[in-house]
């Protein structure tokens, strides 16, 4: 089991990821693959909801990271109760959740974000341990820490700052087929990875042509390198969640990229809250004036059935965590009040076959928004889009 | 003390809380609402307030659904709906707001100064209460403010159509007239704008709203308890603005939904009282996943609205138990 030196700033973590990754780097040059999965260093850019703490005085702010990232429950596989350890460096985490005899790592940075809300985790673990954990995290009403969601045209964009190297293509429609027994062995999914130069996005456009309103880009490789020297490079898988795994001989470029897409992606998330928020506030009149407006989702093609997706997306599971009171007012049409288990807020839908309409109100999560039209496009129709109340695209 | 015998009350879908949101919808230039809330826009109206009760000289208190008003016509509209029966205080309420003075609207009102040059009443009703209203209207009203008053109706057409008349009555900006004049029937209008308006706050218009409110709050407390007035709180967004008899009532609709709830017996496993009055929680050993808590809570809600819908139960708004500690606005 490979062991973290235990770093106690930000500085000497990616020094050590430096030289983890040009060691990676050098031994796929010299034997053609990758000796050991577990030392690609992989990132993970997550949303935190520090709730109305932030700005509080916390006395003891790793016990309560531990505690707002610890899941109990009566299922002990689901269980994760993490330790987490302080550094030298205020508001950078070592943190170790045991996981059966081993222990899964990752330090955590919840400072280099001036709003402390979107945090990076650095690990060297095994993927699948620490995706399961993450995954659990961030579906479980019991903590606060969420992912970011990227959807596909984020992705297109982050891919076109450096060099094609492939693409992941995914959907899943099986989220809203019915489980009758002619559906118990659905084939309504596909996963697929075309890794390559350039060159491969003729094959991408033909699939994509091919499999119109369907094929979904989940996944995106690219080489990312430094300005002034190309030597110095990253290549980078970024996965529609926010995970990153990284190779190359740069962790500064890794640094970089995932820099410029937080700020992308939290630029985002704040104007679907500033723009979205039903909002009843006074102005410099002392009128209450009613602020914001709601969004609509446009599905590519009709709902087939507006009650199984409402059973689906307001159930209170993964991947949409929303839990909601459906009144279905006809075959085509019902409403939702709803929360957003990550934050507890309070949404409203209006669904129709045609369309669904969001309502945020105050302390709702721009990210709930995002994770919405994201998980939409993967299992629903890739093709959904999402507009304001005059008619401009969202995303 | 006795306990205070519950009063039954039969709710009925709420007309204002559709109008409302139709109401913000027109003023803040809705696509469902087209083609009325594009040009409407066009004129310059906006949204100026909802909800809102203003102090008046000589009038008291007015209580509005909603005012807007336009830089460009220097007009304002003051809107309001209502399905009571009792014509009389309503009609007095209109000549109220007819009788609003430009001094008014600008210095109490607090109308921008631009657009309190002249203002007019919009009022509408339900579609089968609209003839009544017409002739009520054209005796008491509009004999001596027929400039300034107009009546429309609305009516459900089908699931999620509407369509809204217009009966009788003038305004005094005549661009914005000749808009309203015409009919229009609306498809998906939107109703989340807000989600309770203080003049329906029966169990089953509020339940929905309540509920998701307080499974919020749960998960924000971390499985606290969780009392009425944080729930309000929740839903109003400004709790400051109203007034404490109207704070009050909310609170105690609000209690009404759980009371009303947990008087079933399969609610009562999953809906717990909690230790001070007005505050509920759920019922937990501990170990369950918040979820699973939250699956249950689901389930015996949409027992009970179904025991609603199906007329098995009425509800039950049980008087403030005297033994129950005071509501402090």
């Amino acid at each position: 089991m490979s062991q973290h030196p235990v770093a106690q700033s930000r500085r000497q973590l990616f020094d050590y990821l430096d030289g983890q990754m040009n060691a990676d780097y050098r031994s796929i040059l010299k034997t053609g693959r990758l000796e050991n999965e577990t030392t690609q260093v992989k990132t993970y850019l997550l949303e935190f909801d520090w709730h109305e703490s932030i700005g509080e005085e916390i006395d003891n702010e790793a016990g309560y990271i531990a505690s707002a990232l610890t899941i109990g429950g009566t299922k002990k596989r689901n269980e994760l109760v993490p330790s987490v350890i302080n550094t030298d460096e205020d508001g950078f985490y070592y943190i170790e959740w045991p996981r059966g005899n081993q222990k899964i790592r990752m330090y955590l940075d919840t400072s280099s974000d001036a709003s402390r809300r979107f945090w990076i985790g650095y690990s060297l673990a095994p993927s699948m341990e620490l995706d399961k954990i993450l995954d659990i995290l961030s579906g479980s009403p019991e903590s606060r820490l969420d992912r970011v969601w990227l959807w596909p045209e984020l992705l297109r964009q982050i891919q076109s700052w450096g060099e094609f190297r492939g693409v992941g293509l995914d959907y899943d429609h099986r989220f809203f087929e019915s489980s009758s027994a002619e559906n118990l062995d659905s084939t309504s999914y596909l996963k697929l990875q075309l890794w390559g130069g350039p060159e491969t996005q003729n094959v991408l456009a033909a699939i994509t042509e091919a499999r119109k309103g369907r094929v979904n880009l989940s996944k995106v490789r690219m080489k990312y390198s430094e300005e002034d020297d190309r030597r110095r490079f990253v290549l980078e898988e970024i996965k529609f969640n926010g995970k990153f795994t990284c190779r190359g001989t740069s962790f500064a470029s890794h640094q970089i990229l995932i820099t410029r897409l937080r700020a992308a992606y939290a630029e985002k998330v704040k104007e679907m809250e500033t723009k979205h928020t039903i909002c009843c506030s006074f102005n410099k009149g002392e009128s209450l004036v009613v602020s914001g407006d709601p969004i609509s989702f446009f599905p590519g093609e009709p709902i087939a059935n507006v009650k199984t997706f409402c059973a689906v997306v307001f159930g209170g599971t993964s991947p949409f965590h929303l839990w909601g009171l459906v009144q279905q007012i006809s075959g085509d049409h019902a409403e939702v009040n709803a929360i957003d288990l990550h934050t507890g807020s309070r949404l409203f839908f209006e669904v129709y076959s045609d369309e669904i309409r969001m309502y945020m109100y105050p302390g709702s999560c721009g990210n709930t928004v995002v994770r919405f039209f994201t998980n939409l496009q993967r299992t629903l129709n890739a093709s959904v889009s999402a507009k304001n109340t005059k008619g401009q695209e969202v995303f | 003390m006795p306990r205070s015998q519950p009063k039954t009350q039969k709710d009925k879908k709420s007309f204002n809380l559709i109008m409302t949101n139709i109401g913000i919808g027109i003023f803040k230039n809705h696509p469902s609402l087209a083609p009325l809330s594009s040009k409407v826009s066009e004129l310059g109206y906006e949204l100026f307030c909802v909800e809102r009760a203003f102090n008046l000289p000589e009038k008291s208190v007015v209580h509005p659904e909603l005012i807007s008003c336009s830089t460009l016509t220097s007009h304002s509209v003051i809107a309001e709906w209502t399905t009571t029966k009792h014509i009389e205080n309503k009609l007095g309420q209109l000549l109220k707001y007819s009788e609003v003075t430009t001094d008014d609207l600008r210095n109490y009102i607090a109308v921008p100064a631009n657009s309190a040059i002249q203002h007019s009443v919009w009022l509408v009703v339900p579609k089968e209460h609209s003839e009544i209203f017409r002739n009520s209207l054209q005796e008491a009203v509009l004999s001596k403010y027929a400039d300034r008053i107009l009546l429309s109706s609305l009516e459900n057409k089908s699931d999620y159509t509407v369509k809204l008349t217009f009966h009788t009555g003038c305004l005094r900006d005549k661009g914005l007239e000749q808009l309203f004049l015409q009919d229009y029937v609306f498809e998906k209008v939107p109703k989340g704008y807000l989600r309770i308006v203080t003049s329906d706050l029966g169990v089953a218009a509020i339940m929905d709203p309540v509920l998701t409110a307080f499974a919020g709050l749960l998960i924000k407390s971390r499985g606290l308890d969780v009392n009425c007035r944080s729930i309000a709180e929740e839903l109003f967004g400004i709790w400051s603005m109203f007034d404490s008899s109207t704070q009050i009532q909310i609170i105690k609709a609000i209690d009404s939904v759980f009371k009303s709830m947990h008087a079933k017996g399969y609610a009562k496993r999953i809906l717990r009282k909690g230790k001070k009055s007005r505050e509920w929680g759920l019922s937990t050993d501990g170990k369950t996943e918040y979820t699973v808590l939250l699956r249950r809570l689901r389930s015996a809600i949409e027992r009970f609205t179904q025991e609603l819908d199906t007329g098995v139960v009425q509800i039950e708004i049980w008087d403030l138990e005297e033994e129950e500690e005071p509501i402090v606005p």
